[in-house]
């Protein structure tokens, strides 16, 4: 039984592994064969400790809180990865925000026939119905973006709330509920949302929802564990006996000791979820029309004819995704101590 | 004699584990699909239906039965193999996607392959000699790739070798139905390459980090420093201590070949279950969308299963040989 969860555990520590990469369909977690308690202990050695916040006991826990906050801030923001990831994400994300002003035709508008070659007036050519390449992109990454954002902000924390409760549990019904948790990591995780949006069509809701509720066992999972964590620890134990209630534990203990690995997984299941609304998108399941993912399957048959079409939305997801993960990937190795 | 009295009780809670786990999927997509949402009936029918012909369709589809009951037939069914009529075309589901299914399994298992060859070995090289230029490489690569969206990774694989410069193969992968797959094995070359490279990187990195641990262990500083070489350090003590986790990274990997496959098959245009899925999906037809999902959900719980018995058999000889000593 200890499997699993080994591998699961040695991933964690270089959080690039197991902890879940972006693979648009799920994660090397999803080797999910319940063995909670095994699974626990070996999820909880592996995830890094120095994640959570300074002992309880620490003199002045404040300054000794900050200095380890600025320690870690110092290491990410100086190594030149963070830096390039950075400018990538946040390039893309500007071009995708403020771009639509620049625009200088409609995305929906034909202006040219189909498939033109870039000219001074179309810098980026024309697409499949004669639009403007360029219009178009600059106003299709904006639905995406706040999307994705949102999807993982739900999928955390509903995810987390869930993972908080679990690992307050015990016995049977932690089993029980860690069981099915891990059943729908087993499933590759465009299945779930294709699921959602066969039984819903899709919208940004539906859409925004289905992408959160494909997050929430990761989140449950990383959560339950580091939850599990506090609740062994003496302070806990101490607030317990002096009569303080669970939920005012979870609130004061337990909430800014997970807060590390949070955190960390709330970046993770960021670009997870950007993934498969990209992904969605060019399956043909977007809420609006012209976004990155559907401009690459609209234009995919004149690919030989007008690559630009197709290519440069590619450019754009590339770089944004690319970029999300370097700093993804550097703020976890900095906050777990690397 | 004691050991294959475990080895079988093991055996048996693995396949237990594995049936309790397709009862708790077959469950999720069921009521997902078919008990949430609106009126099936009319979403088939369109919005210009009357009622009594919304009323046929329902007891046709058994749908004026209690929920439950749907789910115990819906379920019977499935265990026979016949999950149904397809919505979208009024013929049975089990005829439509055998062929299909049969492409995927195809280009799935070529890929599974590669990915179990490439895995183990690149994550081996690269163990080496940590920090090397076979490690920098691969995990530049992998970082790239893992960061993207399987069609992306598509896209980029038809711009470089079916399109452009060099036109190697052909960019759509359109199979001849009446011929099986693997005998036009030009066309499957490119939707088993893309396959390959998204699941291959996180196979490596997992068996990298496994391997680098144990390379790191006290067992093998000790056995290097005792003068046993590098090469039979690997082959007697790092490989079989991570024989087991990293069969479960194995069966991980199939996770990632049918939900990458979902991707690629839709961007080569490739017959398989993948792009059915996703056809199935945008026509609403749910009877379809439920046997694929279970179909998937079947392969993936069989995989876990079969890395449990073979990783639980693997330490049971390790008990033996302590037991005997």
């Amino acid at each position: 039984m200890s499997g699993p969860r080994a591998a699961r555990a040695s991933g964690v520590p270089a959080p690039d592994v197991g902890g879940g990469v972006p693979g648009g369909s799920g994660a090397t977690s999803a080797s999910g064969v319940p063995a909670p308690d095994v699974g626990t202990a070996a999820l909880d050695d592996g995830t890094p400790s120095a994640v959570s916040l300074p002992e309880p006991a620490g003199n002045s826990p404040t300054s000794s809180h900050s200095r380890q906050q600025s320690s870690w801030l110092r290491k990410f923001l100086f190594d030149p990865r963070t830096i390039i990831g950075l400018v990538a994400a946040l390039a893309t994300v500007a071009f995708a925000f403020v771009g639509p002003a620049f625009a200088s035709y409609s995305a929906t508008e034909i202006v040219a026939l189909p498939y033109q070659k870039p000219s001074a007036a179309h810098l980026l050519g024309t697409d499949v119905l004669g639009r403007d390449v360029l219009s178009i992109l600059l106003s299709g990454g904006r639905g995406f973006m706040v999307e994705g954002f949102l999807a993982a902000l739900v999928g955390v924390g509903v995810g987390g709330l869930i993972g908080m409760v679990v690992g307050l549990l015990s016995g049977r019904a932690r089993t029980a509920v860690l069981f099915c948790n891990d059943t729908l990591m087993v499933v590759p995780q465009i299945l779930i949302v294709l699921i959602v949006i066969a039984a819903f069509s899709a919208n940004a809701l539906t859409l925004t929802l289905a992408v959160a509720v494909a997050q929430v066992p990761y989140a449950a999972r990383v959560v339950q564990a580091a939850t599990r964590r506090v609740v062994q620890e003496d302070y806990y134990l101490a607030g317990r006996l002096a009569g303080q209630s669970r939920l005012s534990l979870m609130v004061h203990d337990i909430l800014p000791n997970i807060a590390g690995p949070l955190l960390v997984e709330f970046g993770v299941r960021l670009c997870i979820s950007f993934v498969v609304l990209a992904s969605l998108s060019y399956l043909g399941f977007s809420a609006g029309a012209g976004d990155w993912g559907q401009m690459i399957h609209e234009n995919q048959g004149g690919i030989s004819i007008q690559p630009w079409a197709v290519l440069s939305p590619i450019i754009c997801i590339a770089v944004f995704l690319v970029g999300m993960n370097l700093v993804r990937d550097r703020a976890s190795n900095a906050l777990s101590g690397k | 004699m004691k050991n294959a009295g475990y080895v079988a009780r093991q055996i048996a809670r693995r396949l237990a584990t594995g049936i309790a786990m397709l009862f708790v999927v077959s469950i999720i997509v069921f009521f997902c699909t078919q008990a949430l949402p609106g009126d099936i009936a009319r979403q088939v029918l369109g919005q210009n239906a009357t009622p009594e012909q919304l009323a046929n369709l329902r007891v046709q589809l058994g749908l004026d039965r209690p929920i439950l009951v749907q789910y115990a037939q819906w379920l019977w069914g499935m265990l026979q193999l016949d999950p149904g009529v397809s919505l979208a075309s009024r013929t049975p589901v089990a005829s439509l996607i055998a062929s299909r299914l049969t492409n995927s399994l195809t280009i799935v298992g070529i890929a599974f392959v590669f990915v179990v060859v490439l895995g183990y070995g690149l994550g081996i090289l690269a163990c080496r000699k940590p920090g090397g230029i076979v490690d920098t490489v691969v995990s530049g690569i992998d970082h790239f790739i893992l960061s993207l969206p399987e069609f992306v990774v598509g896209i980029i694989v038809i711009t470089l070798l079916a399109v452009g410069a060099l036109r190697l193969f052909p960019p759509a992968s359109i199979i001849d139905s009446r011929y099986p797959a693997w005998q036009q094995p030009e066309l499957l070359v490119l939707p088993v390459l893309c396959l390959v490279l998204v699941a291959t990187p996180h196979v490596l990195e997992s068996i990298r980090t496994l391997l680098r641990e144990e390379l790191e262990s006290p067992a093998v500083v000790w056995a290097r420093l005792s003068g046993i070489g590098e090469g039979r350090i690997l082959m007697r003590y790092a490989l079989p201590n991570i024989l087991a986790p990293s069969l479960q990274v194995v069966a991980a990997s199939v996770n990632f070949l049918l939900g990458g496959m979902v991707a690629v098959e839709t961007v080569f245009a490739f017959p398989g279950i993948g792009s059915a899925l996703v056809s199935a999906v945008s026509t609403r037809d749910i009877v379809t969308v439920q046997a694929i999902a279970m179909f998937i959900a079947v392969v993936m719980v069989v995989a876990l299963m079969v890395a449990d018995i073979i990783g639980d058999m693997s330490m049971a000889r390790v008990r033996t040989k302590e037991d005997g000593q």
